[in-house]
């Protein structure tokens, strides 16, 4: 957990390079420490390793969803309590119920607003 | 005869080891052009990850007066593939600078260009540059290319961009043949909701083909509270010369309709055209449409199976008092394991 004098801990998950890269140097220009993984596998180890205060979280990854990983996560005690932000091209309104229902925190879908991004990060972050 | 074998033999040598020379000589420029184009993204990539990302009125400085073709095509790929990525205030950034920096202009200038794989690459990249800008040049070329992969990419391209006059290029190049009508369907889905009116009006065009993709794009596209998409798509169904528009006109109200479409989806199922009448009983079975109940019964004996089956679906979606057919059956069975 982040205090004043820590930043926030932010996990990007997410297959595309040049989309993590995008959103690693947008949270990082605000001050958070960004933790990145590029496959749903590694997503899963960094949240129980590295406890984010946030995860952004891609649907389409290999080797595991977004979706298995918001479910592991929320099953799992010691990481239950994580925010997570779903950013996906999934923007089906079904696909949206599938991810609030799994417990997710919200859901943003591509293209979209880095702006956007940043502004739901915060709010989530400033509501612990 | 031996000393002959011999130069015969030093020749093969020779002439792999000149090749074995080529090769790698070609390879070595090939990685240092890599290299450097490598290093030239990295150079360049913060000051495009700060175009893109922040919210900065003007843009970075490393990014402007760009000289070397070689930076530019780096700049132009890597704001290209951001630019499909984000949107609002970052993608009109995007589209802005590269208009400002003559990127743009230089793309459509390209169209003109006597190669056709040129025309279709500036096609693409102006799609990918989602600039509006770029828009006018590529209505244009949906109209007046004479390469049909061209005017395909243009369309695909016109799709990603928008724009006021998109749909209406799009519909016109459909009916004169120009594209396919799957690439026009594609087009206009990608256009959305900024098209609609153009595709609810393209249901009454002269052309049966850009009925049909109408009709197929509104049950894709409209919404059940959209009442200009379902008056058309009602009239569709029950009115249009082409049985193919009218079966297309039923399955789109399938998807986007509701119970107010039962008396057009009615009047569809006594369609002299078989696939029309499966088509109008598929989209009742979609919408469990209570009126149609009657009908429904009297088709579970009509001459044509496909209707028949279609009408099982629905008589077992609607629950009808009956006769049990076999078809009724096979419906309630192909509803349990999630028929849509």
């Amino acid at each position: 957990m982040s205090d004043e004098t820590t930043p926030a801990r932010v996990l990007v998950a997410d297959d595309e390079p040049h989309l993590l890269r995008l959103v690693k140097f947008r949270l990082e220009r605000e001050g958070y420490e960004v933790l990145t993984a590029s496959d749903g596998e590694a997503a899963l180890k960094a949240v129980r390793e590295e406890k984010p205060d946030l995860c952004v979280l891609d649907v389409m990854m290999p080797k595991r969803s977004g979706f298995d990983v918001l479910r592991e996560m929320r099953a799992d005690e010691s990481c239950a309590n994580i925010k997570v932000i779903m950013l996906t091209a999934r923007a089906q309104d079904r696909d949206v119920d599938v991810g609030f229902s799994l417990g997710a925190d919200d859901y943003i879908t591509k293209p979209f607003s880095p702006q956007e991004l940043r502004v739901r990060i915060g709010a989530h972050l400033n509501k612990r | 005869m031996i000393a002959a074998a011999a130069i015969l033999a030093l020749l093969q040598i020779v002439a792999i080891s000149a090749t074995a020379v080529v090769l790698i000589g070609r390879r070595m420029v090939l990685t240092r052009a890599e290299l450097r184009r490598e290093l030239l993204l990295r150079r360049l990539r913060e000051p495009v990850l700060e175009l893109v990302a922040l919210e900065d009125e003007s843009p970075p400085q490393a990014l402007e007066g760009l000289r070397t073709t070689a930076e530019r095509e780096a700049v132009g790929e890597l704001l290209a593939r951001y630019a499909g990525d984000v949107r609002g205030a970052s993608r009109e950034r995007i589209a802005g600078f590269l208009a400002d920096q003559g990127y743009v202009a230089a793309a459509a200038r390209d169209l003109g260009s006597p190669q056709e794989w040129r025309r279709g690459t500036a096609a693409k990249t102006l799609g990918d540059f989602a600039s509006p800008t770029g828009a006018a040049a590529l209505e244009d070329v949906l109209l007046d290319e004479g390469s049909a992969q061209v005017r395909l990419v243009a369309a695909r391209a016109l799709g990603r961009i928008g724009g006021r006059g998109a749909s209406p290029a799009v519909l016109a190049s459909c009916a004169e043949g120009a594209i396919p009508p799957a690439v026009a369907a594609q087009a206009l889905l990608d256009l959305g909701e900024e098209g609609l009116p153009w595709v609810v009006g393209a249901t009454a065009h002269p052309s049966p083909t850009v009925r049909a993709v109408a009709c197929r794009v509104l049950g894709l596209l409209g919404g059940v509270e959209d009442a200009d998409t379902l008056e058309a798509l009602q009239a569709a169904a029950v009115s249009d010369p082409e049985w193919h528009v009218r079966a297309a006109a039923c399955e789109a109200l399938g998807r986007v309709g509701g119970e107010e479409s039962g008396l057009a989806l009615a009047g569809a199922m006594v369609d002299p055209r078989a696939e029309v009448r499966a088509a109008a009983c598929d989209a009742a079975t979609r919408l469990a449409v209570a009126e149609v109940a009657p009908l429904a019964r009297r088709l579970l004996d009509d001459d044509d199976p496909m209707v028949a089956r279609a009408a099982g679906r629905t008589a077992a979606m609607l629950e009808l008092d009956g006769p049990d057919t076999a078809y009724v059956a096979e419906g309630r069975a192909e509803i349990a394991w999630g028929w849509s």
